[in-house]
């Protein structure tokens, strides 16, 4: 459940990237939800052609996805509703960080820079800048930006095609969703089918958007299909097909011709996008190896991101990670003996099992995202509150049960009244809850105040501080962007050094974002 | 029955003068009666031991005036039969104990408390020597660390319970992780699966928040801000003083 100052902060993003008026429609459509043309055109009064070209902005750069419906009312005709996707607004804030996690790119050290890694990184640059591309497109992007000669454009787009389909076997990229899938939805007035007796689990229904999300989604194989190689280019690499016979001869042509079609398909009219999960996913893998790191050491971090690697289902929202040993060593490459490995690996309290004669490993990630998010919020309460107001939290948040207040205080070695008033002062600001019971054996209407912290309204109330605040910055950043046309030269290098640090703060806040929304 | 005025009537003048006066009824005795309410007051105080008694309730179980109870306190005071302690749960109190006992751990707050307030000398001293064990054993149980430390002073009164407290503070301040045990590496000397603590890195204490470290995580006006409001991130005095510039 989205807050409000997500929902600004999402209207901002696309306002600073895309201008007010594309921003209004995004706005419009966090707002009220899923909404017809006709609908979005009557809340935001605006001209129905602009709000058409709003949303194929929005669409191209997978803020918005369409889908359709019946018509109420109609048995044949459907409505086309658009529903703002805003974990892919949010996804715009960190282009340079997914940037950052090709290897060998741009943003890597200049002494590991390679030819491959900044192929890569300007291929998957051109995707997240234009939202989506045909192959044909990004290759007339390279062309035009290296300024190639013609004779040496063949073997340039082999190359890219190389690089290219490297991003889609490691599912950095993939194929955009259906444009327009169709839902079904049940007419409104047919009874619903009543839960058979006995159910045990009731299966909460998934709402329309998610249903549009679904169905919208390739299939695997297809999602992450690459582009093959023409017959041309594999009759250049040697791949040369044997036919002695006429009639062989023949459909060898025709399956030429075939894969020609795929491949001038591919190429050309399939569309590529940026696969959010799967570089949250190694931004999740970043952040927890650091914690893990500073908690156990360097090879511990090494070694869960060797695992969280080497997991093959690799989804964003998943706690427990499996990989093989074997897929856990080939990513270490050897930088480790096997002794060694498998100490760790109890250290960070991996199961073991066997699969098919293989020994399979699983890690509940659980415990490491709670100590970032701990970490997170004890700063922040520390910053607030000082020495006092940490130890009573730090104290409240690994009991995770009812204390009273004079047993905190002799856990804390705090005076009771020092305690008593910071508990209340944590308590006004809704970062702990109290619950006060009736004193026993006491002739007076005495109370005895119980304390705990309950993590998930907290973490509610803490996720929508992170979204103001990066609202503020966002804003902020906005301010001395304005600022730049209206000063001189001379004061240019301030504003300029203030600027960048307003947005290494908003990133690393958004590491923050990512730990309590999106992981 | 002979009258009474007829018997004093038959007595002669010098008998009259030999006459005891009648005695003063609003003059009280000042030794004999001193005495009796002093010892009531010592031996309620004796009573309670080494819980003492608040002075409020010395009146109220006596029946004794304010004024004598306070005049009697001061003489037992100064002649060193009671003495004056701090209840540690009510700090405004005055409480009385016989001289010859002891303030329980109630009153006195216990081992980490002395005159009424948090030893911290003693504490850290204890901290200090628990975090010792942990180093030299690399992980430890609470029952490892205590034993260790009877045996590096056998000097030492803390019992178990005590030393837990310390060892939860230290968790609490980062300085010692509470795991459970591998048994391997590092755990070799403690058994799978059993609680025990060891140090934690230093890397780990010093994480500076992303919230924290800008105006807006610690800023107690957040909830008031909007960006088009009177408290906004555009005139936000916090973000002027963290940027260093005034002038934008």
């Amino acid at each position: 459940m989205v807050g409000v100052y997500g929902k600004r902060l999402a209207k901002e993003i696309i306002s600073t990237h895309f201008g007010d008026l594309v921003a209004k429609v995004c706005n419009c459509l966090l707002q009220n939800g899923t909404l017809s043309l006709h609908e979005i055109v009557r809340y935001t009064d605006m001209p129905g052609s602009h709000v058409k070209n709003c949303l194929l902005i929005l669409i191209q750069h997978n803020c918005v996805q369409a889908f359709c419906t019946p018509r109420k009312g109609s048995t044949d005709k459907t409505v086309t509703l658009y529903m703002a996707i805003f974990d892919n607004i949010i996804n715009r804030m960190r282009f340079s960080k997914f940037l950052s996690l090709i290897k060998g790119g741009e943003l890597a050290p200049k002494e590991s820079q390679t030819k491959e890694g900044q192929c890569k990184y300007a291929l998957l640059k051109g995707i997240l800048q234009n939202g989506r591309l045909t192959f044909e497109q990004l290759v007339e992007r390279s062309i035009s930006k290296e300024q190639q000669m013609d004779q040496v454009q063949e073997k340039h787009q082999s190359e890219l095609r190389a690089c290219f389909n490297e991003l889609v076997r490691s599912h950095y990229v993939e194929r955009c969703p259906r444009p327009e899938p169709f839902i079904y939805t049940e007419p409104e007035d047919q009874p619903k089918h009543t839960k058979r007796r006995g159910a045990k689990t009731a299966v909460q229904p998934l709402s329309l958007e998610q249903q549009a999300i679904e169905a919208a989604t390739l299939a695997e194989s297809e999602r992450f299909s690459e582009i093959p190689e023409s017959s041309v280019e594999r009759a250049g690499d040697g791949i040369v097909n044997h036919s002695p016979a006429t009639g062989d001869k023949r459909k060898h042509e025709t399956l030429e011709t075939d894969l020609d079609l795929l491949v001038a398909i591919a190429e050309n009219e399939v569309l590529w996008r940026a696969n959010f999960e799967k570089l949250l996913y190694c931004l999740r893998t970043k952040i927890c190896a650091e914690n893990v790191r500073s908690r156990l050491g360097d090879d511990a971090g090494v070694v869960l991101e060797a695992i969280m690697e080497a997991d093959t289902e690799q989804k964003i929202k998943a706690t427990i990670v499996i990989a093989t040993f074997d897929g856990i060593l080939n990513n270490l490459a050897g930088s480790m003996t096997l002794d060694r490995v498998r100490t760790i690996l109890d250290e960070l309290n991996c199961k073991s099992a066997t699969d098919k004669l293989e020994a399979i490993y699983s890690l509940d990630l659980n415990a490491t995202l709670e100590a970032c998010k701990n970490d997170e919020i004890e700063a922040v309460v520390k910053a607030r509150y000082g020495d006092q107001g940490y130890k009573i939290f730090r104290l409240l948040s690994t009991k995770d049960q009812l204390i009273e207040t004079d047993r905190i205080a002799e856990i804390t070695f705090m005076e009771k009244k020092e305690a008593h008033q910071m508990l209340y002062k944590l308590w006004r600001d809704e970062f702990i809850d109290i619950k006060k019971v009736p004193s026993q054996g006491s002739g007076e209407s005495a109370s005895i105040s119980l304390w705990r912290l309950h993590r998930k309204p907290f973490y509610q109330t803490l996720l929508d501080d992170i979204f103001h605040a990066a609202l503020n910055l966002t804003v902020k950043i906005s301010q001395l962007v304005e600022k730049q046309h209206e000063i001189l030269e001379d004061d240019m290098k301030n504003l300029l050094k203030r600027k960048f640090i307003l947005q290494l703060s908003l990133l690393k806040l958004d590491d923050a974002l990512m730990l309590f929304h999106d992981f | 029955m002979a009258p009474v005025s007829s018997g004093l009537q038959n007595m002669s003048g010098s008998d009259l003068s030999r006459k005891r006066a009648r005695p003063d009824p609003s003059s009280r005795p000042t030794t004999g009666a001193s005495l009796t309410e002093r010892d009531k007051i010592l031996e309620l105080i004796r009573s309670r031991a080494n819980r003492g008694i608040w002075s409020a309730d010395i009146k109220r179980e006596t029946n004794i005036p304010q004024t004598i109870v306070q005049k009697q306190i001061k003489m037992l005071l100064s002649n060193k039969l009671i003495k004056e302690v701090t209840d540690i749960r009510h700090k405004s109190r005055k409480v009385y104990m016989a001289a010859e006992f002891e303030p329980s751990d109630e009153i006195s707050g216990g081992t980490w408390f002395s005159g009424g307030s948090l030893n911290k000398e003693v504490i850290n001293d204890v901290r200090k020597r628990c975090k010792q064990q942990i180093m030299m054993l690399k992980a430890a149980t609470s029952d490892m660390i205590y034993k260790g430390m009877k045996k590096s002073d056998p000097n030492i009164t803390y019992t178990m319970q005590q030393i837990g407290d310390i060892l939860q503070s230290l968790v609490i301040d980062k300085e010692v992780e509470e795991i459970k045990s591998t048994g391997k590496g590092d755990f070799a000397n403690v058994p799978a699966g059993k609680v025990c603590y060891r140090t934690v890195q230093s890397s780990s204490r010093t994480q500076v928040g992303a919230l924290a470290s800008i105006p807006c995580g610690v800023c107690p006006r957040l909830r008031d801000c909007t960006p088009d409001g009177e408290i906004s991130p555009r005139n936000c005095e916090y973000y002027k003083q963290w940027l260093g510039a005034e002038y934008f």
